[in-house]
């Protein structure tokens, strides 16, 4: 009889059922919606900041510098030292890079020696007019103000000479990138270092640029990992961007966090007016129905019972569409899909339920309170 | 045999200066049918709310069966009525998304269990075995009455408390519905009646007349059964 006088009441104000049913499922929707991003954010946001730049650098230690004291530098082992280093699956991409002060003519500027494939994955906001230099090829990459010095365009064939070595270089793309490598000019590594002289067992590299997920493990840990493998390396965190990429992943949980709570308040507010509305519509039914009998607990199960059933209907309903939105912004924001995370659901419900609950508090104090001799009076 | 209701020193006053019920006394013996008349405001339907613990007397005490219930907490009261009273209102209080049998059966589920098939019989008793799954927005009024009525049987209270159960009804629907009243009496149940018609009024054992929150005048019907008269004269010396 419970039930049946359940379901026939819920039947029986359908549209505000509805309404306090949409109202936990607007709440419930954020919850879900904000949770599987918020699970996801570490990945696929961190992923955004890493494409901003490499937060990782290795450079050689002070007072090491082979025998090449004016360019410090470090053995190009240090790449397969990487590759095996407890780091490694934190790390999702490197730049390898030769630095050293050539000439073109009379004019000195930075030659710099790379793998431009790893370039373009971890420096992804290079804006190259023309092409990228093809590896293996004579082909370069000349900085936008350098070129403008210079006077050298896309296709334009010049000559780099260092301590008497000399290199025939064509301009395969112009970059800017509003930094440093604006006045640069970037060659394939074999190029740089046959040009430069460093072709020996040692000091093949100026610097590594590495770019790694730090959401799973602290930065400062996969740095002194990368130390640990390779010991005639200085490991830097760029500490800029690390900061950055913690800052903006606590901002981005703190906001939805707080949008959560002003949309949940929201939901309560409306299952809290719309509970109200309907004590007040049965207020004599309320009364009637302790007058023949109802004791306040059994009044306070049956409009708790009508709380929870509503908040579990919205709970559902919110987690299907928070799903849903949770897909668009990943997509829309993040150009990905965001993953089902099963945990998440559960809790939806939990929240949908505690804030209905909550919310009903008042009406259902209400509900209890009621005189049936008042109520049924004024016939 | 003891006094199945006992109204002592009875006083009700809402806004603490004026006496809705102002001292009242009486006694109802068990079987007896007692008509509660006078004018609005006299305190009929008051006296009937303390008698049936919908509300609470503010001094004096209200003795039913035996048990005084003048200090019963709310939910003592709630107990209290629907083991030993069966209410029947003017306006009928039907729950109006439920059907004529399940209106029936929340008496009985607030009592204690279902038992959809009691709920069929004494709605069989008011002559509505046709109407079970009609709602209360689908029946006359006078058919809306008797499952009041049912609804107050249903869980086989000694005393029945009535409203101006005829009050909205017609002169056909009346006669029904008294009719029920004139079975249950005969069946020994004590019935309590507030009415405002005379010819109503008559109709029981015993007829008590209010004015201002005093009885003026407790009668006994001559028309009324030889036995219930002899309540009567025995409560009123």
């Amino acid at each position: 009889m419970f039930m049946r006088m359940l379901w026939q009441s819920l039947q029986n104000r359908k549209g505000r059922v509805a309404v306090a049913v949409m109202a936990v499922a607007m709440g419930a929707a954020m919850v879900f919606a904000l949770g599987s991003l918020s699970l996801d954010m570490n990945d696929k946001i961190g992923k955004e900041l890493r494409d901003y730049g490499a937060n990782i650098v290795l450079v050689p230690p002070a007072g090491h510098s082979a025998n090449l004291a004016a360019d410090p530098s470090f053995s190009d082992e240090a790449l397969k030292a990487l590759d095996n280093s407890s780091a490694a699956p934190y790390i999702v991409g490197i730049a390898p890079y030769l630095y050293g002060i050539a000439e073109i003519g009379s004019q000195k500027v930075v030659v710099a020696g790379t793998d431009f494939d790893k370039v373009r994955k971890i420096s992804p906001w290079w804006k190259v007019q023309g092409q990228w230099a093809v590896a293996g090829t004579a082909q370069s990459i000349i900085g936008g103000k350098a070129a403008a010095v210079l006077n050298l365009k896309v296709g334009s064939s010049y000559t780099v000479q260092y301590k008497g070595n000399l290199q025939t270089l064509t301009v395969a793309g112009i970059v800017t990138t509003g930094g440093p490598e604006d006045n640069q000019i970037f060659v394939g590594l074999p190029i740089a270092q046959s040009l430069l002289g460093r072709t020996g067992r040692t000091g093949q590299l100026s610097q590594v640029q590495i770019s790694a997920q730090a959401g799973k493990q602290p930065l400062a840990d996969i740095a002194a990992d990368i130390e640990k493998s390779i010991p005639y390396v200085k490991v830097k965190v760029i500490k800029q961007i690390a900061q950055a990429e913690g800052q903006m992943l606590g901002k981005i949980e703190w906001l939805m966090i707080l949008v959560t709570i002003i949309i949940l308040g929201a939901s309560a507010i409306a299952v809290m007016s719309t509970m109200t509305t309907t004590v007040l519509e049965r207020t004599k039914e309320i009364g009637l129905m302790k007058a023949i009998g109802a004791e306040t607990g059994s009044i306070g199960k049956l409009f708790w019972t009508e709380a929870l059933s509503i908040a579990l209907l919205g709970g559902v309903v919110g987690s299907v569409i928070g799903f849903a939105v949770a897909q668009l912004i990943g997509k829309s924001v993040f150009q990905t899909t965001i993953s089902f995370r099963p945990f998440v659901l559960p809790v939806s419900l939990l929240v949908s339920a505690m804030v209905t609950l909550l919310a009903s508090y008042i009406p259902v104090r209400a509900a209890t309170s009621v005189i049936p001799a008042t109520t049924l009076r004024g016939d | 045999m003891q006094d199945i209701i006992i109204a002592k020193d009875l006083i009700k006053s809402y806004d603490g200066t004026q006496n809705v019920l102002d001292g009242l006394n009486f006694a109802i013996r068990p079987g007896e049918w007692t008509n509660i008349m006078g004018p609005s405001g006299s305190g009929k339907t008051t006296l009937l709310n303390i008698v049936s613990g919908l509300d609470k007397p503010s001094a004096g005490s209200i003795m039913i069966s035996g048990v005084n219930i003048s200090n019963f907490s709310e939910n003592e009261l709630a107990r209290f009525r629907r083991e030993n009273l069966g209410l029947v209102f003017q306006q009928y209080h039907l729950l109006p998304f439920l059907t004529a049998l399940e209106n029936v059966m929340v008496a009985q589920h607030f009592h204690s269990v279902v038992d959809e098939q009691g709920a069929r019989e004494v709605l069989a008793k008011v002559g509505l075995s046709h109407r079970l799954t009609h709602r209360p927005g689908h029946m006359s009024g006078g058919e809306q009455q008797r499952v009041c009525i049912a609804r107050a049987l249903v869980n086989r209270p000694k005393i029945i408390l009535a409203d101006e159960p005829t009050g909205n009804l017609d002169q056909k629907n009346s006669k029904i519905v008294l009719d029920i009243f004139r079975e249950l009496h005969a069946d020994g149940h004590t019935i309590v009646m507030v009415t405002h018609a005379e010819e109503i009024g008559k109709m029981g054992d015993r007829l008590l007349q209010l004015l201002d929150g005093q009885v003026i005048a407790d009668v006994c019907n001559s028309d009324g059964r030889s036995g219930e008269a002899q309540y009567c004269k025995a409560v009123n010396g």
